[in-house]
């Protein structure tokens, strides 16, 4: 059986990540990563009218990348599967309908990218699909609007609040060999903390990833120095500590092999608060920065633990706590 | 804390001072000046809402930007930059009009007793 302990899915199949395309906005082009992406805007608007189709924009542009990158055309892709944090996944559906592909929308907020993955890998493990596409985006200007207030009010924020990432990301999943192997996948469990407050969502996650994690290694009986690095996707400061904490508590040391992409994508001068978030935040450095580590051997196994905090601005307003996510994809150097 | 005291202070004495140009200069009588002063303040919010100097403002100065009336012109024109696109009129008050809603209905109360 494929499935193992209670959550874990440990793939029969080679599946690997043939190409990936990634393309950010101006402060993620400027931060200590920006060399590390395919391509960048140094404008919000990307040379669209809205937020929202600027959003578009770099989700269509992630998929050309890619698909130009793996020399792929899109008729022989069999799938497509993505997801994004607008209302109704809208960036998602647009393109989809550009691409004229099957296509499963797909919403975990900010891990929606390690759930696209999860299902893409089970669709074919099990012979469903040769080659899948999966795709995920966010902007800070439509994230910002949609959930908290318009770009340009003065409003103060404290340091736990995150910046959402303007970027996005595409990945295509196959049998065809390449340098990375998807090896397991583990399905996150909702956990909800109790956490109220839309600008600490670090700590609202941070319960979620440490589940996942531990779930992880004990359905796949591993320690954690199976994993030369263990990546959350958007913690920021604030939720990193807490999971570090939440770990040592638990007798698991993961300070010295962890980074969570929200730290690592802006520089302490960007004032980008506790760090980056959004659907696209752990997509983007998961496919530049570590699969690039990756090929230079500089890391051989990694476990990627997206997380994602279910959040609705109409819930917020009913003092309704925020539930958060965490699904894990194990990752492994092949040579 | 400190940072808003001063700030909102700050705000103040520009406003004392462009109350007292208008006033010397255009021989303005105390309550045009304040119209003007005020008038001029909102103005300049509005300006600098675009370029996101207000927001920038506010973060470093917190309620020493957010509790003076600028802060009113900045809700504003902030909604109606932001939801160009969609229709500015409709969403112009989908932050600020609880403002408006009790400014109103303080000013009925206050009306009562005065």
């Amino acid at each position: 059986m494929k499935r193992v302990g209670a959550q874990t899915i440990v793939f029969d199949k080679n599946i690997y990540i043939e190409s990936v395309g990634t393309v950010v906005g101006p402060k993620e082009r400027q931060g200590p990563l920006g060399p590390s992406f395919d391509r960048a805007y140094d404008d919000l608007y990307c040379g669209e009218q809205s937020w929202e189709l600027a959003e578009r924009r770099l989700m269509k542009e992630a998929i050309t990348v890619c698909l130009a990158k793996g020399n792929v055309q899109t008729q022989n892709v069999d799938l497509f599967i993505a997801g994004d944090l607008l209302n109704q996944t809208v960036t998602a559906n647009y393109v989809a309908s550009e691409l004229d592909l099957p296509f499963l929308g797909v919403f975990s907020a900010c891990s929606t990218i390690t759930e696209a993955m999860l299902v893409a890998s089970t669709f074919i493990d099990g012979a469903f699909a040769h080659r899948v596409l999966v795709a995920t985006s966010s902007h800070y200007g439509a994230a910002e609007r949609q959930f908290r207030f318009p770009t340009t009010i003065g409003v103060q924020k404290g340091e736990s609040a995150s910046w959402t990432v303007t970027g996005g990301a595409a990945a295509l999943l196959s049998t065809t060999r390449s340098p990375f192997r998807i090896r397991a996948a583990t399905i996150g469990r909702v956990i909800d903390n109790g956490v109220t407050d839309p600008l600490d969502m670090g700590r609202a996650m941070a319960p979620a990833a440490f589940a996942t994690i531990k779930q992880h290694l004990t359905d796949c009986g591993l320690s954690l120095e199976a994993y030369d690095v263990i990546v959350t996707g958007d913690l920021g400061k604030v939720g990193s500590s807490e999971l570090k904490s939440l770990c040592y508590h638990t007798g698991m040391n993961l300070s010295e092999r962890y980074d969570d992409c929200g730290v690592l994508i802006y520089d302490a001068e960007q004032q980008a608060f506790a760090g980056g978030s959004g659907c696209a935040c752990c997509a983007v450095v998961a496919y530049s920065y570590f699969l690039e580590k990756m090929r230079e051997k500089k890391i051989k196994t990694m476990l990627v633990v997206a997380t994602g905090a279910l959040f609705n601005s109409t819930m917020v307003k009913q003092n309704q706590s925020i539930p958060a996510i965490a699904h894990a994809i194990a990752i492994e150097a092949v040579t | 804390m400190g940072k808003a005291f001063l700030f909102g202070g700050f705000i103040a004495v520009v406003g004392q001072a462009l109350h007292d140009m208008y006033s010397m200069w255009f021989q303005m009588n105390e309550e045009e000046a304040i119209r003007w002063m005020n008038g001029t303040l909102i103005v300049c919010a509005a300006i600098f809402t675009p370029n996101r100097l207000y927001r920038r403002l506010t973060q470093f100065a917190g309620a020493g930007m957010i509790v003076p009336m600028m802060s009113l012109a900045n809700i504003w024109s902030a909604s109606a930059l932001e939801h160009r696109n969609e229709g500015a009129t409709e969403h112009m008050l989908s932050v600020g009009g609880s403002i408006i809603v009790t400014l109103i209905v303080a000013s009925y109360v206050a009306a009562l007793f005065l």
